[in-house]
């Protein structure tokens, strides 16, 4: 969604206000979605044409100072008060916001580089203060005006320029006018056919090709224009006079069209100044706006802004030219009035640099750099923002693609091509193991180890077994220790018996109870089955075996 | 919850296909599953509150996905593990928070895999995965503490080791290019690895593959750096500074840029050694090299500022340089994230001593200040200096483009100077390719940057360029023969076969014999729209402008013929009128968006539309309005007022015969078109019969298919619309024709144009009834005298 604001500066408190906005001096207020206040800025007073508003700052030329204070629109404060060493009566800012314009007393040009902090001037050609200033969209060139009535066409990179044999004089002179340059505002084409307008006191409005040094168009003016804004389409101007009421000035109207269809290169009404029908003129009696100090156009050109000497800014139709309502009353006069372009598009492209804090203007002492072409301690200051993408330069290939990774990296699964790739690395990986130990030690470990891993199965099932029978082996001989020992305790029992049963024999043939002796040799004979039998089943169980071979010789 | 159910019912299909597949087969699946899982966003996405039955079955479905994944992980073979990857990769990538938050498992099993001996490219895929998860987590502190922070030292350790195992380039700079995504985020847990970082980048940022020595000699030089790995190298390298304790970042960044030119300018001494140079350096005290006795090779045994690597022999030198070059190209082209100061008087001293060795200044064409050589230093070194040296221009207009390109609008003081160090290396070294192209690329640059502004100076040596511009799109038919000619001796070896017997045949077509540089070709095009819009018209003598125009319409650049069109030649005095090419691009682009836009412009008015509703109010209003605005104003006078009142209703049949006064007088050099004109200005039916007829006129082929030059006339014809002007006049003459046509038609169809065009003409005819026929011409009177009136009205003031 997009946010739509403005910036309002006030020359000077002139009600007395109730609390928090005690000494505000520039208003940053939001016009869409919803109209409200979205900050102060304190403690400044700048005059018509005396605010600049970058995307990271606010400038503000105090009014009858030779002060330009300096606000972060980032931390919302005040970030510098900058002294010059003459009063500024205009500002404005060009190359993409780096630089800042600034039209001073004497009737030269500042231009100060806010990343390097340096301060060059150009040549002093107006003969009063440089009141107003307008930089044209490429920033090759801008326009300074000035109550002498002159406005001067200045190219910005040869004032910028290092070289000290370049001039830093105009490169046109626009000297139509009769009266002090009120308002100067330039065209929004960045080709060779844009166009500036200027307003003066004269009480007329010329429309210039300022590149060429042409007059295009004049328009004779009801009253002393106030303020002037130009439609985005350049199809049409709107000034604001000092009673409060505003007049279009369609390129394109009904009055002009017979003679010159669309255009105002038409040589033939160039000569022919116009005077626009009053028709095109609008105002609001009954708000009591006051005058009207300062015009600025929404983004859409559809509406139009005025801040008045009362301190209120008013809304109007540009279509239908009426009044639509009062958005804010300022505690001062408000002389300068700027929207800003919306923020909040979706793919919006970043600045590559970003100018965090301004540097502080010093004198150009590079100048004496010698033959150098930058002075070598030439340094700017600001945060690059940002990757670039730049493929290096080369006569045969025309490479532009993203970097592999970066596609890889934002891609829903990964890019067909790596997949693919990755595919048939995967296929080859497994042919070298499969031919078994080789060429690249990383393949072969993995290698190695798939197959090895069903030879380690086998392996595996190899060594269980051998120990499986070295266990059984081991338990037979145990048991084959033990049957031995047995047979030896048997032997001797049966020894030890059969002496007993010749002792019973010798001793029984001369008496009568020899029957009783036969009947307890055979019980005997049924316990030595028994323990045969016992031993052929021990073989896994040796402690049963063991007590039943202890248990023979025991009895 | 229809579409929950399916996406259920596709997410449970898809366990089942990867359940069922065995794992050996499972990577020609993968690529299919993973696209089919992008259906299953919002379910994997959603949080599973198990409360309905549908979402218990969803969260074990979804469960049920994860846990196979992670076996996935875990499997035994490598296709299975790759597949893994891949699937978690587009899993996390439309999982969300949810899954995000589950992925810890995941994230250990792929660190895993880093430490096994997988193919590089399953590496690569594991490593982007991985890059992927951490760069996904940045948004929810809680993830990044409990996934990311723990991991990522893991990551950084596995994969220097990676890297130091010297695998395949790819892989080696997809770790870097991971590197360079992570450092600037997490600069803290890259600090405790810079040294092995270090390590690392010193052997990648500026390899010298040429290099002389020896294996043992040259410790650390890899064999598998290659340019894109170098590149990756040189980012990560600028992106250290962010990981310099805290505060001292910019400080370090700034060392660090210093130390990179200040090597570069060492080197240079090393390497340049063969000539004595011109150049002064504004910041440097000059190198004494005719001091010293000199090596036999020019080398760098001992590690340099930036302790990279030694080298020996002068290619190795000379590719040092360029990565020297490229890197700080790279430091202006990377992000920071503090503000830093770049030092522009340093690089473009550099760039100046660079750019001012040139090969013809040392051959001594034509140039009294021909470069002096060091005698200490053999023939054959200088030779291979010249091999080196259009190399190294390219590297350094390559610097300067990224220069440009960063500090934008900023540095536009430096832009003449640099072009005239560009035009002088261009003016020496022209044969190469690789030179004209970094110089088409270079001047387009500066001229978008700064060109309107440029004076006639700097423009004049720039003929060269663009003659030669032209004749990169287009060779000259004539130098295709010669060419060959003169080619053919040094190719073919023999004698006897140099007369061949092609040469004899039909003159060969002239196109192809550029036809493969493709960099070249569209740097040429580039620069083309360029020269147009950018160098003002008057700058341009007629033969080249004519030359311009030439190769546009023959190569049909539709860029380049708008841009023509739209910057028409200025006007001469003497002579036939100069030509626009717009009949051309009508012929060639026909069905364009933008050469409609230029033939028949439509802007629509502000108040389109607005009024159509308070039309019939308006009729009243007006009256009443210009009542009013009488009663008001008293300080022009009552009486011109009420004219004025009257004049916008007045004007539109008044003007007409005014338009005719003036504008036959203006336009009367013009042969052919001075009738033509008052009549498309005559606001009635028979113009709009007029006006087709000459569009139609402009256009049909049968009439003017001859010549081009009676196929310009018409628009020839309508140049002098503004004989004294030196503006741009084609465009007006464009502009002119198409509008006409409008207001034409609105007048004669009112009900067709709803705007202000048509509104006010209803009502100018019912007043001019009112006002007499006569008040008409009177009217006219009396603007002419009111606007004197008003003129003295100013003086007085």
């Amino acid at each position: 969604m997009l946010t739509e604001q403005f910036v309002a500066s006030i020359s000077a408190q002139t009600k007395a206000n109730t609390g928090v906005t005690k000494d505000a001096g520039i208003f940053l207020h939001e016009f869409q979605p919803l109209a409200a206040q979205r900050h102060v800025f304190k403690k400044s007073a700048s005059a018509q044409h005396g605010l600049a508003v970058s995307s990271s700052h606010v400038f503000a030329a105090q009014d009858g100072k030779a002060v330009v204070h300096v606000y972060s629109r980032e931390k919302g404060n005040q970030e510098a008060m900058i002294p010059f060493p003459e009063r500024i009566h205009s500002i404005a800012l060009a190359a993409k916001d780096t630089v800042l314009l600034m039209g001073t007393e004497s009737g030269r040009v500042l231009a100060w580089e806010m990343c390097s902090g340096r301060l060059v001037s150009t040549s002093t050609s107006h003969l009063q203060p440089v009141t107003s200033l307008a930089v044209d969209p490429t920033s090759s060139f801008f326009l300074s005006g000035s109550p002498d009535a002159m406005i001067h066409v200045w190219a910005l990179p040869a004032i910028l320029s290092f070289s000290p044999d370049t001039s830093r004089s105009p490169v046109h002179t626009l000297s139509t006018h009769r009266g002090p340059i009120s308002s100067i505002t330039c065209g929004h084409s960045p080709s060779s056919a844009n166009i500036a307008i200027s307003t003066s006191e004269d009480r007329s409005a010329i429309v210039w090709d300022y590149r060429n040094a042409q007059l295009l168009r004049t328009y004779l003016l009801p009253e002393l224009p106030q303020a002037l804004t130009l439609d985005p389409a350049d199809r049409a101007f709107y000034l604001a006079y000092g009673d409060g009421s505003l007049q279009t000035f369609d390129f394109y109207d009904d009055m002009q069209k017979p003679t010159s269809t669309d255009t105002l290169r038409d040589a033939a009404s160039s000569h022919r100044p116009i005077q626009p029908s009053p028709q095109t003129r609008f105002d609001a009696e009954s708000q009591k706006l006051g005058a009207a100090l300062s015009l600025s156009l929404s983004w859409d050109g559809q509406t139009l802004l005025s801040g008045h000497a009362s301190g209120k800014i008013a809304v109007w139709d540009a279509a239908k030219g009426n009044y639509v309502s009062t958005v804010t009353n300022l505690p001062g006069p408000v002389t300068n009035l700027e929207f800003l372009e919306p923020i909040g598009f979706p793919t919006a492209s970043e600045p590559t640099l970003k100018m965090q804090t301004v540097v502080k203007p010093k004198q150009d002492s590079a100048v004496s750099g010698g033959n150098a072409l930058v002075p070598p301690n030439y340094t700017l200051t600001m945060q690059l923002n940002g990757q670039l993408r730049r493929p290096a330069i080369s006569a045969t290939e025309t490479v532009t693609k993203r970097a592999a990774f970066e596609e890889a990296l934002v891609h829903p699964s990964f890019p067909q091509a790596m997949l693919e790739a990755s595919l048939a690395e995967l296929a080859t990986w497994n042919a070298p193991s499969t031919s078994g130990a080789g060429i690249a030690p990383a393949a072969d470990f993995l290698s190695l180890k798939d197959t090895v891993g069903t030879e380690d199965m086998q392996g595996v099932s190899n060594t269980n077994e051998v120990q499986e029978l070295k266990k059984q082996l081991a338990s037979q001989q145990r048991v084959q220790k033990v049957t031995f020992k047995q047979l030896s305790d048997l032997r001797e029992e049966k020894e030890y018996l059969l002496s007993e049963e010749r002792k019973r024999s010798q001793t029984a043939r001369g008496k009568a109870k020899a029957k009783n002796n036969l009947a307890n040799g055979s019980t005997s004979d049924v316990e030595m089955s028994n323990n045969t039998s016992g031993e052929s089943e021990s073989s896994d169980d040796d402690s049963s075996s063991d007590g039943e071979s202890e248990a023979a010789p025991s009895e | 919850m229809a579409p929950m159910a399916t996406e259920l019912a596709t997410l449970r299909a898809l366990t089942f296909r990867i359940s069922s597949t065995a794992t050996s087969q499972l990577p020609q699946h993968v690529p299919a599953i993973a696209a089919s899982l992008a259906s299953c966003r919002t379910l994997l996405s959603s949080a599973q509150a198990s409360t309905s039955k549908t979402a218990s079955e969803a969260s074990v479905a979804v469960h049920k996905y994860r846990t196979l994944l992670s076996t996935l992980l875990q499997d035994r073979t490598i296709q299975g593990r790759w597949a893994a990857i891949v699937l978690i990769k587009s899993t996390v990538e439309i999982g969300g928070w949810e899954t995000l938050q589950k992925s810890l498992p995941w994230v250990r099993g792929l660190l895993g895999i880093l430490s096994k001996p997988d193919p590089y490219s399953s590496k690569q895929l594991c490593i982007i995965t991985l890059t992927r998860i951490f760069f996904l987590t940045r948004e929810y502190p809680s993830l990044v503490r409990e996934i990311t922070t723990p991991s990522l030292s893991p990551f950084i350790q596995s994969t220097l080791q990676v890297a130091a195992s010297k695998g395949s380039p790819a892989l080696l700079e997809t770790i870097l290019e991971s590197f360079n995504q992570l450092l600037p985020r997490h600069p803290t847990t890259f600090r405790t690895h810079l040294k092995h970082l270090h390590q690392l980048l010193s052997q990648t940022v500026a390899p010298t593959p040429s290099s002389k020595l020896g294996r043992d000699q040259a410790a650390g030089a890899r064999p598998d750096v290659t340019p894109a790995v170098s590149d990756a190298a040189r980012r990560l390298y600028t992106q250290l500074p962010c990981s310099a304790p805290k505060g001292a970042t910019s400080d370090e960044w700034q060392k660090n840029f210093k130390k990179a030119v200040e090597n570069a300018h060492s080197l240079g001494d090393k390497v340049f050694r063969a000539v004595v140079e011109d150049w002064k350096s504004s910041a440097r005290e000059p190198a004494t090299v005719n001091g010293h006795t000199l090596d036999d090779e020019v080398q760098d045994l001992n590690a340099d500022l930036m302790s990279l690597p030694p080298w020996l022999g002068i290619f190795a030198g000379g590719e040092r340089l360029l990565g020297l070059l490229n890197l700080i190209k790279t430091y202006i082209l990377c992000p920071t994230t503090m503000p830093v100061n770049l030092p522009i008087g340093t690089v473009v001293d550099l760039l100046t001593r660079l750019l001012s060795l040139t090969i013809s200044s040392a051959k001594g064409q034509g140039f009294h200040n021909a470069i002096k050589f060091n005698s200490q230093v053999s023939k054959e070194e200088r030779e291979n200096l010249w091999l080196i040296v259009p190399e190294i221009h390219v590297a350094a207009i390559d610097l300067l483009l990224a220069l440009t390109q960063r500090s934008d609008a900023s540095t536009t003081a430096i832009d003449a100077a640099m072009l005239d160090q560009i035009v002088w290396v261009f003016a020496s070294e022209k044969d190469s390719p690789e030179i004209r192209t970094a110089c088409y690329l270079a001047v387009a640059q500066l001229l978008l940057r700064s060109g309107v502004a440029l004076p006639k100076s700097s423009i004049d040596p720039l003929v060269d360029m663009i003659r030669q511009c032209c004749d990169d799109i287009l060779p000259l038919d004539t130098n295709g023969p010669q060419l060959k000619q003169s080619l053919a001796p040094k190719t073919n070896g023999a004698p006897q076969a140099t007369t061949n017997a092609d040469a004899f045949l039909k003159a060969p077509k002239a196109t192809n014999s550029s036809g493969n540089f493709m960099g070249l070709q569209n740097a040429a095009h580039a620069l083309l729209p360029v020269l147009f819009t950018h160098i003002r018209p008057q700058y341009l003598s007629d033969s080249l402008r004519a030359r311009l125009d030439r190769t546009a319409i023959l190569v049909r650049d539709k860029d380049a013929m708008i841009a023509s069109v739209l910057n028409p030649p200025p006007s001469r005095k003497f002579g036939k009128p100069a030509a626009s090419i717009l009949p051309f691009l009508a012929r060639n682009q026909p069905g364009e968006k933008d050469v409609e836009a230029l033939l028949r412009p439509r802007m629509p008015v502000i108040r389109t539309g607005t009024h159509e509703l308070e039309k019939g109010v308006d009729e009243d209003e007006e009256a009443e309005m210009s009542e009013e605005v009488e009663g008001d104003d008293e300080f022009v006078g009552n009486e011109l007022d009420s004219l004025l009142g009257l004049a916008p209703t007045a004007d539109v049949r008044g003007n007409v015969a005014m338009a005719e006064e003036v504008d036959t007088p203006a336009t009367a050099p013009t042969t052919l078109m001075s009738n033509d004109r008052p009549a498309s200005t005559i606001q009635s039916a028979n113009a709009t019969g007029k006006r087709p007829q000459e569009d139609l006129a402009s256009l049909s082929p049968p009439k003017r298919v001859k010549v081009s030059e009676q196929q310009e006339q018409p628009h020839v014809a309508t140049l002098p619309i503004q004989p004294l002007a030196a503006v741009p006049t084609t465009i007006v003459a464009q502009k002119l024709d198409a509008p006409a046509v409008v207001p034409d038609l609105s007048a004669t169809s009112q009900a067709f144009v709803p705007s202000t065009i048509a509104a006010p003409a209803a009502p100018s005819s019912k007043s001019e009834n009112l006002v007499e026929e006569d008040s008409d011409d009177d009217d006219d009177d009396n603007k002419i005298s009111l606007v004197l009136g008003q003129d003295t009205d100013s003086d007085s003031e």
